[in-house]
Parts: C-alpha cells; structure tokens; sequence
C-alpha cells in the first residue's frame, strides 16, 4: 500500500487573493515519488488551479525551486519518501508570486544581467586571426575555484536562502556574484568592468558570510567560497 | 557605484577581520584573568590600580580597548546597514556611532593615562554617590534587553513549532552561527561602553569604583556575567571559524556545519570553569 502524504501549500494569487493562504492536499504517494510529481497528482485529481513551474523534470534546468519544509530545493530532486506525513511546500523568498508557487524571477536574472554575466574574448572581430588557441592550465587554483562555480544552474535557491537579499534589496546575491567569480577567474576573459561592479557593498562586501547559500545549492555551488575569493583579491585583472 | 565606496567597504571588511584576529588573543587572555584566575567582584580598586602600575598592563589594556572598540565600530556600522534601510537616518546613526566610540576612546586612554602615577584613596568626583546608581542602572538596563531578547525568541521558536510553521532561515546552522555572532557583538559592544564608564570612576572616584565592582555579585546581574563570558568566548571562536571559512576552507561546505557545532561545545566547555569561579567568590 502506498504511504498517504499531505502537501500543505502555500496559495496566494495576488489579484484575486487579499493574502496567502495555506491549503492542504493529501496524495497517495508511491515510492520514489518527487515533491513535483506530487503537485502534479494535486493539479490533476484535486484542484486544476495550483500553480507551480517546472521544465525538465531531472534536476538540471532549475525551474522548479521553491522550499521545501522551509528549505530551498528542487522539486523534482526531493522524494516524498524521504519526508514526513505533511511535507510543507512555499514559492522562493525575495521575489514576487505570480500565482502559489510561480515566482516572478525578474529581480534575480535583473542583478545576473548587472555583472556582465557573458565570457568577453581577447578577439576584437571574428575577422582577426589568432595564431594559437588561447589555453587554461586545467590544475591552476583559480580554474579549480572555478570549477564549481560554473556548475550554477540559476534555480534562485540560494537567491532566496539568502537573508542579506531580503534585508539589503540593491545586494546583488549570491548567484550573481558566484557567476561573476566564475568568469572573473578565467583568465582568457577580458572584462575590465565586472570586478568593480562586485567589489562594492552591494556586492561581495554586503555578503554576511552566513552560508546559507552554501546549504541550499542543488548543484553544489559554493557561492560564499566564490565571494570569499572575490574579497580576498584572488582575482585581479589588468 | 563610485570608487570611494567600493575601498571603503573593502577596508571596513579586512579591518574587521584583522582587528578581529588581533583582539583574540588580548580578549581571551583578558578574560582568564578576570574571570578565571579571579572573580569579577574581588578585581576591586587596588587590584586594577596595583596592575595598572605596569606599563605592559597598560599597553595591552589600551591596545584591548582599542581594537575591541573599533572593531565594535565597524561590526555595529554592518548592523546599521542592516536594520535602517532609510540612508539619511543610517548616516545619522553611523555617525552618532562614530562620535561615542571616539569619546569612549578619550575617556578609556585617559583612565589608563592616569592610573599609570598611581591611583590615591580620594578623586574629584568621589562625592558623586549617584555615579554608582546610575552605572548599575545601565547595567540593569542592558540585563533586562538581553532577557527580555532571549524571551522573545524562546516564545516565537516555541509559537513557530507549535502551529508546526517550517524554522524558513532558522533551521541552517549558518543563520544561527550569524545570529548569534550579532546578538553576542551587539551585547559586548554594550557592555565594552558601560564597561569603559566604569573604568573611569577609578581615577575620579576610586571608592565609587569598588562599590560597582562589588555590584557584579547582584544576583540579576549575575546571569549576565555569565552570559558575558559565553558571549566573549563565543564571538572569539566563531570569528575564528569565519577566518577558516572564508580564507583557508574553499570547500565551504563540509567545514561550516563541523566547525560551528565545534565552536558550540567548546564555548560550553570553556564557560563552566567560570561559572565555578563566579558562584564560588559569588
């Protein structure tokens, strides 16, 4: 027989609701059940208006963060098995509902863009020749930094378990200042703007070294660690 | 963003830190003696004075209060940034901020400065009774805020537990290590001010300053002693955690949970020997 689970979920549609509310739907849970196939089973049989995002179902694109009994996580990755009788599930802090759990990812991806989160080329023009290849030394500390700094996959999670971001709104966060570590560090890139972008108060010296960034990342990412090297003047370009 | 205010918080940062790793060692062997090898109350008038004779007391009290109020000063200005959103009442309050730790500063020096020719029965300001009155008073009231403080968060993590309502932040060992690390800042930075205040009735009323002194014995200041030393001890050990996080560990994630349970114990551990010390001179 499969465990029953109730999903206790916080609704809030702002133009028709006056406040969130919490409404609680119970689901037969079959084993390795995610928290998302259970939205699914809600949005199915139970209530057709339950709003929630989501794209690729395995962990990889990062549409389906929200929290989790209180904790940021991917829903797609979190088996019900895994949790208690009622598991309690909230859209991300920080940013706006759109309807229950869709966030309006707006202020997130409007402080990604302010780092100049593109790889800038020595190459002025795909018309000038380059002579070789420009090469990283795959055991360099800086590249090895990075390695996991690339790994970020934009979900907001550690956006929203970030308790700076919700006392400070101009502090860029914690994704985009991992991200402008992780170009930063590559030496091939040449943007002469992005460090004094980040080495500011509302960059890398709002951060409180807290690390709840850290607890949350469903991909691993350490952004304090990438924040601390920001701080520290690791990186340092011409 | 203007290039001065990018040096200024990138300054404000490093000098937290190494004003932080400075103060350590001065503040962890400040609190042996005072609280270890003797009892807050017994450090009385002719303890301080007799201590104060030598230059090396004095140098490492100043360089103490030195470093304990700016560093002070700059942890309250994040605090500040934190709390007051509104920029003309944030620079209103650093500085209001600055001018009292700068005052405190002058008034400290001037204790040690003057204790260094000896300390005499009888100062200016030896008839001013109310003097003591008015520093336990302010003791008093600091004692109440942290009581009070603790009491409000002992209710609201009781009320968020009962209506079964998820901890959110609260159940990261990060926002507590942080919380604690403010709540225990704040609480020192207090007590640094009080505690100055007090230092400078030893030259200008040396009997008043025995009568303070021996105010620590009250039993509702007492768990605050206590609490002071946890404090001390605490914010020492997690500053020192913070410095292998963000400059030795850059896999952040397998240290933070370790060392902040580490921190715990060892802050418990190192706290009982006082609490012997106090209720046995108590």
């Amino acid at each position: 027989m499969n465990a029953l689970k109730t999903l206790r979920i916080r609704r809030y549609e702002p133009a028709k609701d006056s406040h969130p509310y919490w409404a609680s739907y119970t689901i037969e849970a079959k084993p390795k059940l995610s928290v998302l196939d259970g939205l699914f089973a809600v949005l199915e049989q139970q209530d057709g208006t339950l709003g929630f995002r989501y794209s690729c179902r395995a962990g990889m694109c990062g549409s389906c963060a929200m929290r989790i009994d209180g904790r940021e996580a991917l829903a797609c990755r979190m088996r019900l098995e895994n949790l208690g009788s009622t598991v309690t599930v909230e859209p991300l802090r920080s940013l706006p509902v759109i309807k229950d759990l869709l966030t309006d990812m707006t202020p997130f991806f409007e402080k990604y863009r302010r780092i100049e989160p593109f790889f800038v080329g020595s190459r002025p023009s795909f018309a000038q020749a380059v002579p070789e290849p420009e090469r990283v030394d795959p055991s360099q500390p800086l590249r090895k930094s990075a390695d996991r700094a690339i790994d970020c996959i934009s979900c907001g999670a550690c956006y929203s378990a970030c308790p700076t971001v919700a006392t400070n709104p101009a502090y860029l966060g914690p994704a985009a200042l991992n991200r402008a570590f992780a170009l930063a560090a590559d030496e091939r890139d040449r943007d002469g703007k992005r460090l004094s972008l980040v080495l500011g108060a509302e960059g890398v010296y709002g951060c409180r070294s807290i690390g709840n960034c850290v607890s949350v990342c469903p991909a691993g990412v350490a952004p304090l660690a990438a924040i601390s090297l920001l701080r520290r003047g690791k990186v340092k370009k011409d | 963003m203007p290039l001065g205010a990018t040096k200024s918080t990138g300054i404000a940062w490093w000098y937290l830190r190494i004003s932080g790793l400075l103060a350590i060692t001065l503040v962890l062997w400040h609190l042996f003696v005072m609280h270890y090898a003797n009892a807050p109350s017994q450090t009385t008038t002719a303890f301080v004075s007799a201590r104060w004779l030598a230059a090396f007391w004095r140098g490492f009290d100043w360089a103490l209060l030195f470093l304990a109020l700016t560093h002070g000063l700059v942890g309250m200005r994040n605090v500040i940034a934190d709390v007051v959103p509104n920029v003309a009442a944030r620079r209103a309050s650093e500085g209001i901020l600055g001018l009292c730790a700068a005052v405190f500063l002058v008034v400290g020096t001037s204790s040690i400065v003057r204790a260094a020719s000896g300390i005499g029965a009888r100062g200016p300001l030896s008839g001013a009774t109310w003097l003591v009155g008015a520093l336990d008073a302010l003791l008093a009231a600091i004692a109440m805020i942290a009581y009070l403080t603790i009491l409000a968060i002992a209710l609201a993590i009781v009320l968020r537990l009962a209506y079964k309502l998820p901890l959110g932040w609260w159940q990261f060992h990060g926002q507590w290590a942080w919380a604690l690390h403010r709540a225990t800042g704040v609480g020192i930075f207090l007590f640094l001010l009080v505690h100055v205040l007090d230092l400078a009735l030893l030259p200008l009323a040396p009997n008043l300053y025995d009568a303070t002194v021996a105010s620590y014995a009250n039993p509702f200041l007492m768990p605050m002693e206590i609490a002071l030393v946890c404090a001390v001890i605490y914010h020492a050990l997690n500053g020192t955690r913070l410095w292998i996080l963000e400059f030795f560990d850059e896999r952040t994630t397998t240290a933070a949970v370790a060392t902040f349970a580490g921190v715990l114990v060892v802050t418990v551990a190192l706290v009982v020997p006082s609490i012997i010390v106090l209720v046995h001179h108590g």
